[in-house]
């Protein structure tokens, strides 16, 4: 008997309400799988905080919608690998925060999570009316945004890894997953104290696709002056003055005329400025 | 269940008076679950450091002693001290009537817990050449602040190579690679290259080189400010950077160094190579 099976059973049990357990067979292969059985209780507790009831067919749209979930969300845990030993810095504690750390540490569980989330939202869509309610639209939304969590807390936990490796596959993750305000929050942290100038580089790289936000460009000017390598402040400069604002153009020109600048990159920007670019 | 937990501790103290052969000694570390991924962490001040996977389930170390690293100075210092004109060492406190006595004991730390064996050394003023072979399967965390060279040979896990003032060769690796160096060359060939993971090389005035093999798909990211670039692969180069040199409704857009992107078979994994001055050779076997 597939796991599938057992899922699709429980499911159903879960949908009729009526409190009624897996067949005895199931339940005791679900006994002898701790994989299964953690999938199980977390199905149920998800069942219960969501207080799910049967809900009406949705539209094709929810459909396409969640098969284009399923199949980014599928792309997205093959592409990008979390720490290949489960080597975080913290142990695990028994408040909610370090079960957490279990729960996405190590990362089979965590993929185990998201997929079981995905395939809830599908058998949800799947099994309901054709134009969706309010209630479908909610149940939906909320399983968006845990989703959503889920993502966040698979980056954090990738970024906080003690290998470069680990933190590198982080920032690809976030970009990847189009990394929310934490997240970003998180990867401007790292680009002033990582140690790996590889990690740094691939932060710029991932943080230039919201450079439309002015906070951002301000935190991305403050970070060139904490650069001690000079291939990070010269990434930083580059992409401020690419896409940056004249008002960022200007203040780093303000720091190259003010050597506050590495030398090295200082007399880079001097061959290749034109006055007509400083103005 | 309790896990159980194994720890190896070894306090190495070697003799590395200047005037003898250099001294080497061994010791062979048994991993807590030789069935499990290792983990091998160095970290030196100077000196060497070569790692080789091997078929076998120990880690095996050899650490030699080097000469000290200022020996011109030790013996300067000494002279002067001993002569007529200068009797102060280099704190400026007197050293009439006394004697320097060599400090020839070198501190070194092994330890293995969890499958994880760290090897460290905070001694600045003698080198110490560490060489260790590994299981293939094994992750490396390796950094060298102010030493030589770093050589990784056969090893199949993740590398992690931080080496400021040295050299960084790593052969027959699978990756995910992130090595960086100063000042010195980055060298990597690839046996095969992870699909999983991201690697990405570093060499702020050195030269990258690179070889991958024909068949592996990768996404390859080139950036350099004042090196040249030269390819040997099936795939073509292009600027994955726009530029555009001309105002355009107040705006302008400058360039000022810009990144070249190839997909080698179709591309699949990012390699990242980046470097300030240093030129960048990309092979394929």
């Amino acid at each position: 008997m597939k796991h599938e099976d057992i899922i699709a059973k429980k499911i159903e049990l879960l949908q009729a309400g009526d409190g009624q357990n897996l067949p005895e067979e199931m339940q005791q292969l679900v006994d002898s799988s701790p994989e299964l059985a953690s999938e199980i209780s977390f199905m149920e507790a998800l069942w219960q905080a969501d207080n799910h009831q049967p809900v009406e067919q949705p539209s094709q749209q929810m459909d396409a919608r969640f098969y284009q979930m399923l199949s980014q969300t599928q792309s997205e845990l093959n592409s990008a690998k979390p720490p290949l030993e489960a080597t975080t810095k913290n142990k695990p504690d028994s408040t909610l925060s370090g079960w957490l750390t279990r729960l996405f540490n190590p990362q089979p569980l965590a993929t185990m999570a998201l997929l079981v989330m995905v395939f809830g939202l599908g058998y949800v869509t799947n099994n309901t009316s054709p134009e969706p309610t309010p209630h479908v639209s909610a149940v939906v939304s909320k399983l968006e945004q845990k989703i959503e969590t889920l993502n966040t807390m698979v980056a954090l936990n990738m970024l906080n890894d003690q290998s470069a490796s680990g933190r590198l596959a982080g920032v690809s993750y976030s970009m990847s997953n189009q990394a929310n305000g934490k997240v970003t929050q998180t990867l401007l942290q790292l680009l002033n104290s990582d140690s790996s100038s590889a990690v740094r580089l691939a932060i710029v790289d991932t943080v230039s696709q919201r450079l439309n936000e002015e906070k951002l460009q301000n935190q991305l000017l403050d970070s060139i002056t904490k650069q001690d390598s000079p291939i990070v402040q010269i990434a930083l400069i580059q992409l401020l003055l690419k896409d940056g604002s004249q008002t960022s153009k200007k203040q780093i020109y303000a720091l190259l005329e003010n050597n506050q600048l590495i030398d090295e990159v200082a007399d880079y920007l001097n061959v290749i400025k034109t006055p007509a670019q400083e103005a | 269940m309790k896990k159980a937990t194994i720890i190896a501790t070894f306090f190495v103290f070697l003799s590395a008076n200047l005037l003898a052969e250099p001294r080497t000694i061994e010791r062979s570390i048994s991993l807590t679950d030789p069935a499990k991924v290792a983990e091998l962490d160095i970290s030196l001040m100077s000196g060497t450091i070569a790692v080789e996977g091997y078929k076998g389930k120990t880690i095996e170390i050899s650490v030699t002693t080097g000469s000290l690293k200022k020996l011109g100075k030790v013996k300067k210092a000494e002279t002067s001290t001993h002569g007529k004109s200068e009797s102060h060492s280099s704190s400026g406190r007197s050293t009439k009537g006394l004697k320097r006595i060599t400090n020839s004991a070198i501190q070194l730390y092994i330890e293995e817990r969890n499958n994880k064996v760290s090897i460290e050394s905070s001694q600045k003023s003698h080198k110490i050449n560490v060489s260790v072979k590994v299981p293939f399967n094994t992750n490396l965390e390796l950094e060298l602040h102010r030493g030589s060279d770093i050589n990784v040979t056969n090893v199949h896990g993740y590398i992690d190579i931080e080496n400021p003032r040295g050299a960084i060769v790593a052969t027959g690796i699978k990756g995910p690679i992130v090595a960086e160096s100063g000042r010195k060359d980055v060298t990597v060939v690839f046996d095969s290259f992870n699909p999983k993971n991201p690697s990405s090389l570093t060499a702020h005035r050195g030269v990258i080189d690179v070889t991958l093999p024909k068949k592996s798909k990768v996404n390859i990211e080139v950036k350099t400010y004042q090196g040249d670039i030269f390819s040997g692969i099936d795939a073509e180069f292009r600027s994955i950077d726009k530029v555009d040199n001309n105002k355009t409704e107040n705006r302008q857009r400058i360039s000022i160094g810009g990144a070249m992107a190839a997909k080698l078979n179709g591309g699949q994994q990012k390699l990242m190579l980046n470097t300030f001055r240093g030129d960048i050779y990309i092979r394929e076997k």
